[in-house]
């Protein structure tokens, strides 16, 4: 009986959605450029050559183009990613760590904690986020952990509402009621028995966030609010080809051509993430 | 053994005229009324009844787990010499799972899907005894043998979806009975069930009830008349007759216990099938009286009062036609 339950179980494991798979790697091979690159004897990211400008990309020397300062757009493409995950991944793992304890406090208490965090809920999301990052910024300075902090405070509730709505339901089902009748305190009911039959819906909504996270960040970079002016994420790569638009269109294509290929692969991982689960917890029942 | 309330030698539950009630727009609607029994050591009370009569009410009213609008209006519950009516939730908390064992009816919802069972075990022991969590690994190995499932040190660690439905309720009953609580309830703990499965689920609550007390809650008069050595008949919110299993099944008074009874369907000619006219009556329903009348074959116009439950030789019946002449048979 036990072989037959490790073989069923590595056969959940092989089928992993292609999907899934292709975000992964993406993410992965994003992940290794920056180390990578180096030992290639690829040119640092902030290496100026001023022979070298506006060089266009497939040319031996900068495989994806250089900018107006001579620098190899593919080395900042790679340390980019660096900071922009970064930011994006913060700025989630924030959010969640604010909007599923709320979530899961007003779905557990009808009376007033619950009309509070609601109404909390509803006041953040009613903000044009934009504006309100730009007012939080320009009160709190600039700099990487603020930008973190900024989009983490406005962007909980997205992990609230659903924690809120699934944990509704969840909190009828037989088995919570029979962990109340042992006993059980309320919460560790809420953490140990609730909490771990939103995980998937949870991991999946961290996927497709971070992917937001990562807009939201190259948004606020590009308009010199988000991370230090410096740096060479997306968002500031992408701030610096507005003034080359016409004269050197891959410098805006590099960094908006690797948004976009992390946001879809983020999206694809949110996905198979989505249907792994479902499958696995519809097998379960 | 983890409570000390165990060596009186009083009752361990006893329910006294408990009267539970909603709160509606024209007054309160109660859905339990004068409700009383008692369980001494050893006793298997079942508490018999239609969807709606109140059995489940009367045990969740006992756990103090009723719906939020629920009051309780009247009446005393004494547990080992508490007074749970007037318990506070913290006592509340440590007298679930630790002195009162629940055995939920579908083992299919009632087990988390996505923990172990043995995480569900442990974290009853580890939540009302003071022991490592290795111990209570232990102990929660040795309730799995105890409920006979095969290999327990391995299936400690299955997810419930590895179990059979029969295996499931093992554990269900392992959980309810892992702290050893002087008072085990079991809500339809065999509907779910096949009918093989069944018997061997009733036989292991009948041995984990030599050591304690414990309340099956039923509409089956099969399991009652196989585990029970005392039954009470509930119809709508009120006991309406209670005795011995064997006064309760073999010389039932009641209309209603009649009428339930000679609704159980059979392998035999001789007695037909005779379901009970008409409709248990809807929660928002009132009544003078007695509340089965409208359905009664026997009943008179002194039965727009509420009959007494009326003690008739340690057989208790709330019908006037039963203390009185002119019950027909």
């Amino acid at each position: 009986m036990s072989a037959t339950v490790t073989a069923s179980r590595r056969k959940d494991r092989t089928a992993l959605p292609t999907g899934l798979v292709i975000g992964l790697g993406i993410l992965v091979i994003m992940g290794l450029l920056p180390f990578v690159l180096p030992l290639l004897g690829a040119p640092g990211a902030d290496v100026i050559n001023l022979y070298d400008r506006f060089e266009k990309p497939g040319s031996l020397s900068h495989l994806l183009g250089s900018d107006h300062l001579g620098r190899d757009l593919l080395a900042r493409m790679a340390v980019g990613f660096k900071w922009s995950f970064a930011a994006a991944i913060l700025s989630t793992a924030l959010s969640l760590a604010i909007g599923a304890p709320l979530g899961l406090l007003a779905a557990d208490q009808s009376g007033w904690p619950r009309r509070v965090i609601l109404q909390i809920i509803n006041l953040t999301m009613s903000f044009p986020s934009l504006v309100a990052a730009i007012c939080l910024i320009a009160i709190i300075g600039q700099g990487f952990m603020s930008l973190v902090l900024v989009l983490g405070l406005l962007t909980w509730p997205v992990f609230a509402r659903i924690v809120y709505a699934e944990s509704l339901a969840i909190l009828e089902k037989d088995y919570v009621i029979a962990a109340r009748f042992m006993g059980v305190k309320q919460w560790r009911i809420l953490f140990r028995h609730v909490l771990p039959a939103l995980r998937p819906s949870l991991l999946a909504t961290t996927a497709f966030h971070f992917a937001d996270m990562l807009i939201a960040e190259s948004a606020l970079s590009f308009l010199g609010i988000g991370a230090p002016i410096d740096s060479s994420t997306w968002g500031n790569m992408l701030a610096d080809s507005r003034s080359f638009l016409f004269q050197a269109p891959w410098m805006m294509l590099v960094p908006a051509g690797a948004i976009v290929l992390v946001v879809v692969s983020a999206n694809l991982i949110g996905d198979g993430i989505s249907t792994l689960l479902r499958g696995r917890s519809q097998r379960s029942l | 053994m983890n409570n000390t309330a165990m060596t009186n030698t009083g009752p361990i539950l006893a329910l006294q005229n408990l009267s539970v009630a909603f709160p509606t727009k024209d007054g309160d609607r109660a859905v339990l009324d004068n409700i009383s029994f008692t369980l001494h050591e050893g006793d298997v009370l079942g508490l018999v009844g239609e969807s709606g009569s109140g059995k489940s009410l009367s045990v969740l009213s006992l756990m103090k787990l009723l719906p939020p609008n629920a009051r309780i209006k009247s009446g005393k519950i004494n547990f080992l010499g508490q007074d749970l009516v007037h318990a506070t939730e913290n006592d509340m908390r440590r007298i679930r799972g630790r002195d009162i064992g629940m055995i939920f009816q579908d083992p299919f919802s009632s087990l988390n899907p996505v923990r172990r069972i043995g995480d569900l075990l442990t974290e009853s022991v580890l939540r009302h005894q003071k022991v490592s969590k290795a111990v209570a690994r232990d102990i929660a190995i040795k309730a799995l043998a105890d409920v006979a499932l095969p290999a327990p040190a391995e299936r400690i660690d299955n997810y419930p979806h590895q179990l059979s439905g029969g295996q499931r309720q093992r554990v269900v009953i392992a959980l309810a009975g892992i702290n050893n609580p002087s008072l085990l309830i079991a809500d339809e703990p065999t509907t779910a069930l096949d009918p093989t499965v069944r018997m061997q689920v009733l036989a292991l609550i009948k041995k984990a009830a030599t050591k304690r007390s414990v309340i099956l809650v039923t509409h089956d008069f099969g399991a009652a008349a196989q585990i029970c050595n005392r039954i009470a008949v509930m119809y709508y919110g009120r006991v309406v007759e209670t005795g011995t299993a064997e006064q309760i099944l073999t010389a039932p008074v009641h209309p209603y216990t009649k009428a339930l009874m000679a609704a159980v369907p059979r392998f035999s000619t001789e007695h037909a099938f005779a379901p009970i006219p008409g409709d248990p009556p809807k929660p928002t329903e009132r009544f003078d009286g007695c509340s089965y009348r409208p359905r009664c074959p026997a009943a008179a116009d002194d039965c727009r009062s509420i009959p007494p439950l009326t003690d008739v030789g340690g057989h208790s019946i709330a019908c006037w036609r039963a203390t009185q002449p002119g019950l027909p048979s």
